[in-house]
């Protein structure tokens, strides 16, 4: 984050981590590779829905988290959760490699989110999106950030905001979830020179607002 | 340049908890569509079908002209009962609600007047003869909804805002949504009015042609109304502290605002309108973050009695305080109490991620 350039005044609203519990019955966190993903992958392909839960539980984390930064609103994103496993379930038939489970839910997920946006940005050019974002990147500030880098988030927000679709998703993936160039170009189904100009042009909107000069890809 | 710069996530608490985790593994488990969906297909359907019905009714002749009297009601609103909707709706000396079939409500103050121009499948026409009136119009519904005060007129897509009208002026703000203001008092012939902003015009065009100017109550720009100082002094009615609460509140100056409407509950606490001060308070005051204060307030606003219609976002927002306050257990068990009341509630999501919980 650079300097700040607003003092905006953002309402927390805050999750509790501290006392979160999960409740008797929950979803445990993954032991660590507990069981080879491949081995998952290949019982479901064997019918074996029982996998099903073993690679929910897998990769829930990295997909909920991506799916919520990338639409800014928790409900919108427990959806595309639920479509981008389903999804990954019921074509399991189509990964050809058992090994890039990841890397094949994580691009499912990116077309799920990107179709969920495009279609709320429709809504609302029509009247009819009644929803709020409650997962913006400032409100999704870590406790403790200075009031000046949650400014710089709000900023932020309102550029993605503006952006055309595609190149939000693409400089969120890279800026904001920290994947390869490589790894955003094949979530977002396109080369990685097209995902480079996408970041680019996300950048220099970015940087216009922050009046700040950031090296680029 | 292939410098990678720290990802800004690094900065950001996560977002996942278990019980979001538990609440789409569910779903997924048994294969259910996700609660929340607001199809576009659903809305060009719905659309589509207005017209279907628009077409259908003018080739039957159901639909008369633009304020002609009510037809058969094929497809008209209707009270949440599922009776008709009064042709007029008079407030006597206390706040009366409508519910109506689509779970739209109207709010009428004491003492306002309210006439349905023209209720059928596509069309929701009203007029505020006197008053005002508080309007909660559910989104994607398949009427155009209209609200006339004098010669100025409000077209509603979905949205929460209120209307007043005097004898001189008409006043509209926006809470939720946006709306569309027109009329020949207003400047240009129509505003366009976001969440948060207000407009206060003159009810009717002049008619003296030595006042060329068309209203002096007009905002120079489209800012949130009430540049005016609102004032209040002790003794003041609750009209007038309400009216200065909510020009503050909506001008921005939340701790004025704060104390002018701590005064209207504790002085006023007979009004039918303290309940909802009660409610605006401790919302501001959790945006002041002062939730020792939203709790108190928000305590108050259940022990008063609040409209139906606002007792789910009480409910919801004593949540909030407890958790910023820090006593999750209180949060807990205000969240346990609001899943019991309200089990589909609009809020739970919200409620469930502030207090971890299922």
């Amino acid at each position: 984050m650079g300097r700040a350039m607003s003092s905006h005044v953002t309402i927390a609203m805050p999750m509790n981590a501290g006392t979160r519990q999960a409740s008797p019955g929950a979803i445990q966190a993954p032991a660590a590779s507990s069981r080879p993903e491949s081995d998952l992958v290949a019982r479901l392909r064997s019918g074996d829905r029982a996998a099903e839960e073993g690679l929910y539980r897998e990769h829930v984390d990295a997909v909920m988290g991506m799916a919520i930064r990338l639409l800014g609103r928790t409900c919108d994103a427990e959806d595309v959760v639920h479509d981008s496993f389903v999804t990954a379930f019921e074509h399991i038939g189509q990964l050809r490699d058992a090994s890039s489970f990841r890397a094949w839910l994580l691009r499912v997920t990116v077309r799920h989110a990107h179709r969920r946006f495009r279609r709320r940005r429709l809504l609302q050019r029509l009247g009819f999106d009644s929803g709020q974002d409650d997962a913006t990147l400032a409100q999704l500030a870590a406790p403790g950030l200075s009031s000046d880098a949650i400014a710089e988030l709000a900023k932020i927000d309102r550029v993605l905001a503006e952006l055309p679709a595609s190149q939000r998703s693409a400089w969120l993936l890279r800026r904001v979830e920290g994947l390869e160039l490589a790894e955003v170009a094949a979530a977002c189904g396109a080369s990685i020179s097209a995902v480079k100009r996408r970041i680019a042009a996300a950048q220099a909107r970015v940087d216009h607002h922050l009046g700040l000069a950031v090296d680029d890809d | 340049m292939t410098e990678q710069l720290q990802p800004l996530k690094t900065l950001l608490r996560d977002p996942v908890s278990a019980a979001r985790k538990q609440a789409v593994w569910r779903r997924i488990a048994t294969r259910s569509k996700p609660e929340r969906r607001t199809g576009i297909a659903l809305v060009l359907a719905g659309a589509a079908a207005a017209l279907l019905l628009v077409a259908a009714g003018r080739q039957l002749g159901f639909m008369g002209p633009p304020g002609s009297a009510p037809h058969p009601r094929t497809g008209a609103l209707q009270l949440a009962d599922g009776s008709v909707i009064p042709s007029a709706v008079a407030s006597g000396a206390t706040r009366l609600q409508l519910s109506l079939s689509d779970a739209s409500s109207i709010e009428l103050t004491p003492g306002s007047e309210l006439r349905v121009r023209q209720s059928t499948g596509n069309v929701f026409a009203t007029e505020l003869l006197r008053g005002s009136a508080r309007f909660q119009v559910t989104p994607g519904g398949p009427r155009r909804w209209s609200v006339r005060a004098g010669e100025v007129e409000v077209r509603v897509v979905g949205t929460r805002f209120v209307v007043e009208r005097s004898a001189s002026e008409v006043r509209v703000a926006v809470e939720h949504g946006v709306v569309r203001v027109l009329g020949p008092t207003v400047a240009g012939g129509e505003r366009r009015l976001v969440a948060g902003e207000a407009l206060q015009v003159a009810a009717e065009e002049p008619r003296s042609t030595s006042a060329p100017t068309r209203s002096p109550a007009l905002p120079p720009s489209p800012r949130p109304m009430s540049e005016e100082p609102a004032r209040v002094d002790r003794g003041d009615a609750a009209d007038d502290l309400f009216a200065a609460a909510d020009r503050l509140r909506l001008s921005g100056n939340l701790k004025q605002a704060a104390r002018t409407l701590a005064r209207l509950v504790d002085e006023h606490a007979d009004d039918p309108r303290a309940a909802l001060a009660a409610l605006t308070l401790g919302r501001i005051y959790i945006q002041l973050e002062a939730p020792a204060q939203a709790v108190r307030a928000l305590q108050r606003a259940e022990q008063l009695r609040l409209p139906p219609a606002l007792e789910e976002e009480a409910a919801a927002w004593l949540v909030l305080a407890y958790t910023n306050l820090g006593r999750s257990a209180e949060a807990r068990e205000a969240a346990a109490r609001y899943r019991a009341k309200f089990p589909d509630g609009q809020r739970r999501t919200s409620v469930d991620a502030w207090t971890g919980a299922h």
